[in-house]
Order: C-alpha cells, then sequence, then structure tokens
C-alpha cells in the first residue's frame, strides 16, 4: 500500500528541542511529532511511499530494530491519516 | 485623575447615572448600575486605576441592573448587558459584583483579538514575567494573591495578553478571584490587602476579590516578555516540588488554555511559538506559600 501526503493540508513545522510541533492549517490543530514522524512526513513530502519503503527507510536512518516496527509506522501512518495529514493512494 | 481622587458620592452618582470610564489595562470599560453592593466593591476595588476622560474611546460598555418587572422585587437577579445586549443568564442581584468581573473576563476574552489570550495568571518582577496556566482548583489565584503580596507586579489573575504586535505580555491588572478556603487564607498571609465583600453561594462557591496593588496598576502600559511558564498545583500533603516539561508538551498546555488560538491562527501560533523560544516549562507542587515565593523569587534573581 502506498501512502502521501494528503493533497489539501499545509503543515508549518518548528523544531522545539527534538521534538516537532506543527500548525495544521486547515484544521487549526497544533500537533507535537516525533524526530521519527517528522522525517516521515519528510519523506512523504518527496512524493508516495510503500509501505514497506517508509519502514526500511525509518530503520536505516533511526537504527530502530525493533520487532514490532512495521506494526509501530502502521499505527503512526493511521494515526496521521485520522489527522487529515496524510492519505492512502 | 484616580477612582480615589473621587468622593464616595460623587463615584457612586457618576456608575448610577452616565457610568463611570475605568482604565484596566488596554482597555477602558464603561461600568454603569444602580446596584449599590456593586458600587461599593467596585469604589474599594478600583480605587487605584485610572479614570477615563470623557472623550476617550471606550471598549466595553457595561451595564449591570435588575430587570424592569416583578423579578426585581421578587427573588431580584441582576443582568449583565453589554451593548445593551445580553450575552448570558442573569445571577442573583447579591452576586453582581463577581457578575461584572466574570463579565469583563468574557467582554476581553470574545473580543481583544489583538492578543493571543490564555486563561492563566501573569506575574512579573525585574522584567521577568512568569505565566502560570492551570484548572481550577489548581491554587493559581492563590498563589498569584500571596507572590503579589510579595513584591511582584500583577499582570492578570485570569486572562494573559500576548500582544499580536510584539508577542509580549500586557498588564490587565484587576482584582484577584479567590475562593471558598482561599479567602481567609490570603486574609490572613496579606492583612493589609484590600479585599471584597465575601458572595456566597456562586456556581464556584464563596468568592472574595482582592484588588490589584496600586504599582500593578500603575504599571499597566508595560509589556514584558515570557521568561517562564509554571503550571501550579496546590497539594496540601507535599512538599515543594518542581518537575521540567519538556518543550513541546508545554507548548500544547499552553495552547489548551488559550481562548482564541483558533481565531487567529497561524498568527497565533507564530507568535506563541516565539513568545516560548527558549522559555523553561515547569510544573510545580506546593503546599506553603512562603518556600513557593522563595522558589519565584529564585527564578528571577531577587
Amino acid at each position: 500500500m502506498a501512502w502521501t501526503l494528503y493533497a489539501g493540508t499545509t503543515l508549518h513545522t518548528f523544531l522545539k528541542d527534538g521534538d516537532i510541533i506543527a500548525y495544521q492549517e486547515e484544521s487549526g490543530d497544533t500537533h507535537s511529532f516525533h524526530p521519527v514522524t517528522h522525517e516521515l512526513l519528510q519523506l512523504l513530502a518527496q512524493g508516495p511511499a510503500e509501505h514497506s519503503d517508509i519502514v526500511s527507510r525509518l530503520n536505516n536512518k533511526f537504527e530502530l530494530g525493533s520487532e514490532d516496527i512495521d506494526e509501530q509506522v502502521t499505527e503512526v501512518l493511521l494515526n496521521l491519516e485520522r489527522c487529515g495529514i496524510v492519505e492512502r493512494r | 485623575m484616580r477612582v480615589s481622587d473621587l468622593s464616595k458620592p460623587e463615584f457612586i452618582k457618576l456608575v448610577s447615572d452616565q457610568g463611570v470610564s475605568i482604565k484596566t489595562g488596554p482597555f477602558v470599560v464603561n461600568i454603569q448600575s444602580p446596584i449599590k453592593t456593586l458600587q461599593d466593591n467596585l469604589f474599594r476595588l478600583y480605587q487605584h486605576n485610572h479614570v477615563a476622560h470623557r472623550q476617550e474611546y471606550v471598549d466595553f460598555n457595561i451595564r449591570i441592573a435588575p430587570p424592569k418587572s416583578v423579578r426585581a422585587f421578587w427573588r431580584p437577579q441582576a443582568y449583565f448587558y453589554l451593548d445593551d445586549r445580553v450575552p448570558f443568564k442573569p445571577l442573583p442581584y447579591s452576586q453582581a459584583f463577581p457578575m461584572l468581573e466574570w463579565g469583563m473576563n468574557w467582554c476581553v476574552s470574545n473580543h481583544a483579538h489583538q492578543y493571543l489570550i490564555i486563561h492563566a495568571a501573569v506575574i512579573e518582577r525585574n522584567g521577568q514575567a512568569i505565566l502560570m496556566p492551570a484548572p481550577p482548583g489548581s491554587g493559581k489565584s492563590t498563589l498569584c494573591a500571596g507572590l503579589v503580596s510579595r513584591g511582584w507586579h500583577l499582570l492578570s489573575d485570569e486572562l494573559a495578553l500576548f500582544s499580536v504586535e510584539t508577542g509580549k505580555l500586557v498588564s490587565l491588572a484587576r482584582p484577584v478571584n479567590l475562593k471558598n478556603e482561599s479567602i481567609d487564607v490570603m486574609q490572613r498571609y496579606a492583612p493589609e490587602a484590600t479585599f471584597s465583600a465575601r458572595f456566597p453561594d456562586t456556581s464556584k462557591g464563596t468568592v472574595s476579590l482582592m484588588a490589584a496593588p496600586a504599582e500593578s496598576v500603575d504599571s499597566a502600559q508595560i509589556a514584558v516578555p515570557l521568561r517562564h511558564v509554571i503550571f501550579p498545583q496546590y497539594d496540601k500533603q507535599s512538599t515543594l516540588h518542581c518537575n521540567e516539561i519538556s518543550p513541546a508538551e508545554g507548548f500544547l498546555r499552553v495552547v489548551e488554555n488559550a481562548f482564541n488560538y483558533s481565531i487567529l491562527g497561524l498568527q497565533g501560533f507564530e507568535l506563541l511559538i516565539k513568545a516560548m523560544d527558549k522559555v523553561p516549562v515547569l510544573s510545580l507542587e506546593y503546599s506553603e506559600l512562603d518556600t513557593a515565593i522563595d522558589f519565584f523569587n529564585g527564578l528571577v534573581d531577587v
């Protein structure tokens, strides 16, 4: 399954001591993202990506190494989808 | 001219007739009411405030009055009028003064969008402001009143105003709203302060207001940068205990306490990011005012 940034949303992000705070212009919501989530969003900003590709690239960058990394990334993507930040393709 | 420059009969005549225009922080509020308890408490608690000149722009025209009906005699009520509109339900006649205070908060938080408005107390010393957002029951107002009685300047007990233009905190030094046990605590702790009458059986319990000291009212034109954010929590079992909160969590918790963040949108976000940049965010549990005040003094090198 491929994921992409939701076309109709604009995020304004700001780094604060390692965490990222983001303002979502359309909803008016403010979010706090873990650096891994922020990296995921930057990855999708380059274009749609397959789930397996996202997991592999995040794993390479952060050496996450956890057995349930696949589920964790799925959970993050589903949360972002609920917020109207990413969508499935 | 200050309110205290008027004799009480002059003041009461003014409030009863065309209303008295009082400067409170950046706002001019015209208050008109025939209710005697309101007039008495207003005269005492706003004695240090300046009376606006007749030609000055009035931000809020407020009238608090009983209805012109049988309700004026039977279980009388007080109505809050803003420009002749009635924005909320009446309260018992005896609660007219706290109603005025709560109504003024409502006026500011619903109309003054030239400020990012946070539900928080703000106090200042040595040009450094500390923001204290906290839910009811946290001991925020008691701590705020205690600090103000020990040399800190009051910027506000309820509404922190961040100027959209400068990002600095602007003073809205008005009476501190004390509830229930904290009234006795503060009357013992600051016997020299001016307190309103007690208003029992309000939606918040028994309420009494403590006047803003003259120095706080006088420094109301000064805008100050934010230096600390502290989430206080009174716990009578606790010794003084402080924890650092991550900047991201602190930011989100401040946003949760904002009245008009969604109205200002991106402008509010950017303002708060800038205002909270490099500002430590702490949670503080306390049980004794003296030790809590020592802690605050240590933050600004008193």
